[in-house]
């Protein structure tokens, strides 16, 4: 049996933001099996599969309230006298009499109850067998891991349907039992290595060395933090495995070794697959971003607008708004940072103006995105794919994941000139040691034919820069370019992006949460809270003067030196939950200033003045109490 | 001063690296740790800074007990705990605690929150008789903030945040008097973080407990630290106090360091004076001769491949410049005050 | 990549004889005297019964019997069966005709089973997909000499597009119904670990990088999704080859294919011990090729698993 476990296991529920922190509401507490069980009953085919499977249980229980005629019991005239009589429900003749004047439908009632049995014990003969040797090996590790995967690979070498029937033919008289034997003795190896590997995944969890740390034993350790973790690739396999073994025992009794009495023909088998199948639509329930009405920065001739975009995802739990409303422009030699915490929207804005949001879940309801004054949502496909990579390029946080683990650096920045300008093989690797060189990776021609996982962090980043710029676009969207990276080397990073950018005159939109890095490079700024632009400014007029409480809250927060031994600003309670954002100003549950305004009222984006009403160039705040904030 | 609590001496861990098809021979060993000396006075925070591959997680771990130290000792009030297994190293466990970095894989996701946050007292029964232990749970979720009420939730229920604050409770149910943190804040948002800090340092105060803080984030490090070490590639290059390290600092590793750090202030970007070093950390299996620093320093000479700097006070520097630091050219840097 | 073979072959020699000793310790745990048997009703002669088994080495004991089987084994001797043929002879002549069917079902699971997988995975959620989430879930439920039943009730007897049994098994149009029998067990395996691997990756990072770069959405496919979905489905392609070539013991019985599998179980049946050992080993080092082709497949496909 393969393993078909699907990487969504009942143990992988994804964490849900349910929580919006202020005022908690007391919800009724429900276990993780019970939310589960809850998902699960309200699907038919969950339902359905479940009572054919009670059914067959209660078949095997009972064979005799389905039917009272001996299966074994033939009278040879039944056979050519009696027809089969479809509408004699449960009686003896209902399916008809085969050749040795038996009930056809009791011979399916006790067949059925043969295969269920077997099924069932040997599922639980080599999950137990399984799974306490794969426990075992997966934990301790050293010589046992050694002794018992060898035995494994022993055991995995021979076919289980060859193996079952030399075992078969050693018993004399062959029972249920000895088909249970042979099929568990033979087939507990499979069980280990799932439940190795799952056990080698948990051990290595926090929670495991937490407990540890705690002086938890060995004892506990195994049977309360890895044994509840580690099952359920375990269980999924069990499943499929259980109608495997009924399929063998099938097959076994068809080459007539195995059961003799009643052997049972046709396709009745219950389906363990069904109730733990995928899930067809998957739910959406990652964290979701969400922005806000009116707010133009215009500097020079935008590179590109966006402009009242709204961005929704539809999930299991409702539709969450990752972006309502934002509009910000970017000019070429520009540098916009979008600022703001998980939730915020900066990054689902990102996706939607390179094209590659999950669509769906994501759906863009409103809005437009203006390349060079053309609506880019507007456009066909194969258009749009000409301007991604050519004229608007993309540098992830993670290279290491963005980048494709088993293609050459080489290959994969060599792809840009093959796709944009039909460059031949050769002259692409050429470009592509000269992009390299140009990153200051070191001994580029060497390098070329290297894979992603054969560099440094740093050196990943820089290549992912390399081929974001590899064909000087008009403008670069940066997704926390340097939140993976150690600090002395995200300087590295940071300079050669800026020396480049310098170079080529490109726009920059650098996505981050980070205050430091922000003020580093920004030119302008634009703040996202819940989906919305809460406020925008010149870098230097922002961390002088901020003009947003969040804002405010958040430059407060980052632990300066002259506050030391003082308790840090900090905002209270949490980002919000985007399947509820809260009334008025998101920001309200946990703005100090907040009103009863600011609870039912959704401020605009305001145009900002200075203290004698003169107009602040640049500078937006989405906040009812702007005034207040910037001035007092 | 303060008396020490946790006196580290010498401390080596090195993982072996084996190669061979059928035998396997020891070809080599990455240097984690190697070497590292440092006290932990009662009620202190010590602040453990220093890029990923560094080793200071690795520390944090050996101090724990967590992996066996290659060589070396850790004194905790004098008695060597490096070496305990057993009921002994059960019992030194209730007084040094941990908290991880990331919230949701250090929470058993099959526990509710009153299971993870009762466990210690399920291994260690004498702390809490049985009776009590629901109203010590719940006593627990109240001093890090958290509803009461809550003790029924599982971890997916709650947000980052909230998942740190359940750690902090059990770290803090053996009422241990040290607790390691390992990057507590660095996986939550900037707007949580200071709530979490803040907790932090209100503990410290309630229970005279002793922080060793591990961080790469040095601004925030500053924030809680009383001193501060600064490791490279398994040793200690520089250890002060906060104002030694922040504003002193002798060692070039700690001011390219410091100098790299974005400052949130766009005034700065001009005036400041940045130091851009060269290249990556090199691999710790196979670590440069002399100062480990040297492939990357400015100022490396001949004498740093063939001698290793010793983390001593520089005799040469006065004032709060002479404090530990494992350079054979220490000087402050001139525009380090950016 | 030298010394991963180095340590894969090595690796395979305690599992060869593990493997090939519980399989003789079987075999010969068997109940009944083939010895006896040779007299079939009559009453065998006690003295010719016991220099007969001398002769045949039957009373040394059983570990020294398998030693001396091994002996011969890495000489290349497979053994004699009882009927006095040379056990390699019988695999010689049954093997052309396994290869044969075996590659024929598995070229079958190929092709469909990983293109049914591929659209499935990319139409995540749409008709295609759930048909074939159902297709593949009615072949994993119908045993195999059902499935065969139906077919050769079907094309053979009804329809009479083929016959139902082949009557020369070196006709490779005579082996269509049997490969497509054989292979749509894998073929649904195949479709479905396909399925799950190809929308797994389609979220991953460097796939949406591949868009983002502006790769048109076929090479997006070809290159950067196909290629790294398919190394879990090479590990079951292996080990599945392994398996198409010595265990087609239903498929083959049921449209009399005179390949390796009906020889196992007619041996098996008249507890042929040498004959079965023989097969039996030489099955295994079938498998461990396999594996080491899967083994060595992955480290062509995957970079990262490239060993020093």
């Amino acid at each position: 049996m393969p393993d078909l476990t699907d990487k969504k296991t009942a143990g992988e529920i994804p964490a849900q933001r349910t929580e919006t922190g202020a005022a908690p509401k007391q919800e009724k507490a429900r276990s993780l099996g019970s939310d589960a069980w809850h998902d699960l009953r309200r699907k038919p085919i969950f339902v359905i599969s479940a009572l054919l499977i009670l059914l067959l249980i209660v078949i095997a229980i009972a064979p005799g309230l389905f039917t009272s005629v001996d299966p074994r019991a033939g009278d040879l005239r039944l056979h050519y006298l009696t027809k089969p009589n479809y509408s004699h429900f449960f009686e003896a003749d209902w399916f008809g009499y085969d050749l040795q004047g038996r009930s056809i439908y009791a011979r399916v009632v006790y067949g059925a109850r043969a295969s269920v049995v077997v099924g069932i014990t040997v599922t639980l003969g080599v999950t137990i067998l399984g799974g306490i040797t794969g426990m075992l090996a997966g934990y301790f590790g050293g010589w046992i891991d050694t002794i018992i995967s060898r035995v494994t690979d022993i055991f995995f070498g021979i076919p289980l349907l060859l193996g079952a029937l030399v075992i078969l033919n050693a018993f004399t008289s062959r029972t249920i039992w000895s088909v249970v034997f042979a099929l568990v003795a033979l087939g507990w190896t499979q069980m280990t290595r799932v439940m190795r590997g799952s056990v080698i995944t948990v051990k290595q969890a926090d929670f495991v060395t937490a407990a540890k740390a705690l002086g938890a034993g060995t004892t506990r350790i195994l049977w309360k933090h890895i044994l509840p973790n580690a099952i359920a690739p375990v269980i999924v396999v069990a499943t499929i495995a259980l109608g495997g073994y009924i399929a063998t025992e099938a097959t076994l009794s068809f080459l007539g070794i195995g059961l003799h009495h009643a052997r049972r023909r046709g396709a009745r088998r219950p389906r363990p697959e069904a109730p733990l199948r995928e899930e067809v639509t998957t739910p959406m329930t990652t964290v979701i971003e969400n922005d806000q009405k009116s707010d133009r920065l215009d500097v020079g001739t935008p590179l590109l607008e966006v402009k009242d975009l709204h961005v929704e995802f539809h999930t299991r739990d409702g539709i969450a708004k990752a972006v309502n409303g934002v509009n910000y422009s970017v000019a070429a030699g520009e540098t916009l940072a979008v600022l703001g915490e998980s939730g915020s929207g900066k990054s689902v804005t990102a996706q939607t103006i390179m094209g590659i949001l999950d669509m769906p879940p994501g759906k863009v309801t409103q809005g437009e995105i203006l390349y060079r004054g053309q609506d880019m949502l507007k456009m066909s496909n194969e258009d749009r794919r000409k301007i991604r990579g050519r004229k608007i390029a993309m540098i992830f946080q993670d290279a290491l994941s963005a980048l494709n683990p088993v293609l050459s650096v080489g290959y994969q920045l060599g792809e840009m000139f093959r796709v944009h300008q039909g460059a031949s093989k050769a002259e692409a690797k050429a470009k592509a040691i000269e992009l390299m060189d140009r990153v200051r990776i070191p001994a580029a021609k060497q390098r070329v034919n290297d894979y992603p996982h054969q560099f440094s962090g740093g050196m990943r980043q820089r290549i992912m820069i390399a081929m974001a710029l590899s064909l000087q676009p008009d403008l670069i969207i940066a997704d926390e370019p340097t939140t993976a990276l150690d600090v002395t080397v995200q300087a590295q990073v940071m300079d050669l992006l800026a020396e480049l950018q310098a170079e080529y005159n490109m726009g920059l939109i650098l996505i981050t949460h980070d205050l430091g890095v922000v003020a580093d490079v920004a030119d302008k700024i634009a703040v996202m809270y819940a989906g919305r632009i809460v406020e925008t400014a010149p870098v230097h007029d922002l961390y002088a003067n901020p003009a947003h409480p969040y804002t405010k809250g958040l430059l407060r927060s980052i632990p300066r030196l002259d506050q030391k031994g003082q308790d840090l600003y900090a905002i209270k309670g949490l980002p919000p939950n985007l399947l509820k954002v809260p009334a008025g100003c998101a920001f309200n549950p946990r703005c100090d200033v907040a009103t009863d305004l600011c609870r039912t009222e959704i401020p605009a984006l305001h145009h900002v003045t200075d203290k004698d009403g003169k107009e602040l160039t640049g500078r937006r705040s989405a906040c009812h109490l702007w005034k207040e904030t910037l001035h007092g | 001063m303060a008396e020490n609590i946790l006196e580290v001496k010498d401390l080596v861990k090195h993982y072996p690296l084996t190669q061979g098809i059928l035998f396997k021979k020891q070809v080599g060993a990455v240097k984690a740790v190697d070497g590292i000396s440092f006290e932990l006075k009662k009620g202190e925070t010590l602040g453990i800074v220093g890029e990923s591959g560094c080793g200071k997680s690795t520390l944090a771990k050996v101090l724990m007990n967590l992996e066996r130290a290659t060589s070396g000792q850790v004194l905790f009030k004098g008695e060597d705990i490096s070496q305990l297994s057993g009921a002994a190293l059960k019992a030194v466990r209730r007084n040094i605690q941990m908290v991880f970095q990331d919230p949701y894989t250090s929470l058993n996701p099959r526990m509710t929150v009153g299971d993870i946050i009762g466990e210690p007292f399920e291994i260690h029964p004498e702390v809490a008789p049985k009776g009590d232990r629901r109203k010590a749970v719940q006593d627990l979720l109240d001093v890090v903030g958290l509803n009461p009420e809550y003790i029924n939730r599982y971890p997916h229920q709650f947000s980052g945040g909230q998942r740190q604050r359940i750690g902090i409770a059990r770290g803090l149910a053996l009422k241990p008097e040290i607790i390691i943190c390992d990057e507590p804040v660095s996986a939550l948002d900037v707007s949580v973080q200071a709530q979490v800090i803040n907790l932090l340092e209100q503990l410290q105060g309630d229970f005279g407990l002793s922080y060793m803080f591990i961080a790469h984030d040095l601004s925030i490090v500053r924030h809680i630290s009383d001193r501060v070490g600064v490791m490279y590639l398994g040793k200690m290059v520089e250890i002060g106090s906060d104002e030694e390290i922040y504003e002193n600092a002798t060692h070039p590793y700690t001011q390219a360091l410091l100098s790299a750090v974005p400052v949130p202030d766009p005034t700065a970007r001009e005036s400041r004076d940045r130091i851009v070093l060269a290249g990556d950390i090199p691999s710790p299996a196979n670590p440069p001769s002399g100062c480990r620093f040297r492939t990357r320093c400015w100022k490396a000479e001949d004498r740093c491949a063939e001698e290793i700097p010793l983390l001593a006070v520089p005799s040469v520097l006065e004032g709060p410049a002479a404090h530990e630091s494992a350079c054979h050219f220490p000087e402050v840097r001139e525009q380090a005050a950016a | 990549m030298g010394r991963f073979v180095a340590r894969r072959l090595l690796q395979m020699i305690p599992v060869f004889f593990g493997t090939t000793a519980l399989i003789f310790y079987m075999v010969h745990a068997l109940p009944g005297d083939p010895v006896a048997a040779m007299w079939g009703d009559k009453a065998p002669d006690p003295v010719q019964l016991a220099a007969l088994r001398h002769q045949l080495g039957f009373d040394k004991p059983l570990v020294q019997q398998y030693l001396d089987y091994m002996g011969k084994l890495l000489t290349g001797d497979f053994g004699t069966g009882l009927d006095g043929r040379p056990v390699i002879d019988k695999i010689t002549e049954a093997l052309p005709v396994t290869i044969r069917l075996a590659l024929f079902a598995f070229a079958i699971e190929i092709v469909l089973g990983v293109g049914i997988g591929l659209f499935a995975g990319l139409r995540r959620g749409k008709l295609f997909d759930k048909g074939a989430l159902v297709f593949t879930l009615l072949l994993i439920s119908i045993p195999v000499p059902v499935l065969g039943f139906i077919f050769q009730t079907v094309f053979g007897n009804n329809l009479k597009w083929v016959t139902p049994t082949v009557q020369d098994s070196n006709d490779i149009t005579q082996l269509v119904l049997p490969a497509v029998v054989l292979g749509s067990l894998s073929l649904a395996y195949v479709a479905r670990l396909t399925r799950t691997s190809i929308a797994e990756n389609i979220k991953a990072d460097y796939v949406r990088t591949a868009v983002a770069k502006g790769l048109p959405r076929r090479k997006v496919i070809g290159t950067h999704l196909l290629r790294n979905s398919m190394i879990p489905v090479v590990t079951f392609l292996g080990t599945d080859l392994g398996a198409l070539m010595g265990g087609a013991i239903v498929t083959e019985g049921i449209f009399n294919v005179k390949g390796v599998g009906n020889a196992l179980f007619h041996a098996i049946n008249l507890k042929e011990g040498a004959t079965v050992s023989g097969f039996v080993a030489f099955l295994v080092l079938v498998y461990l090729a396999a594996g080491l082709i899967v083994d060595l497949l992955y480290a062509v496909l995957d970079p990262r698993i490239r060993y020093a």
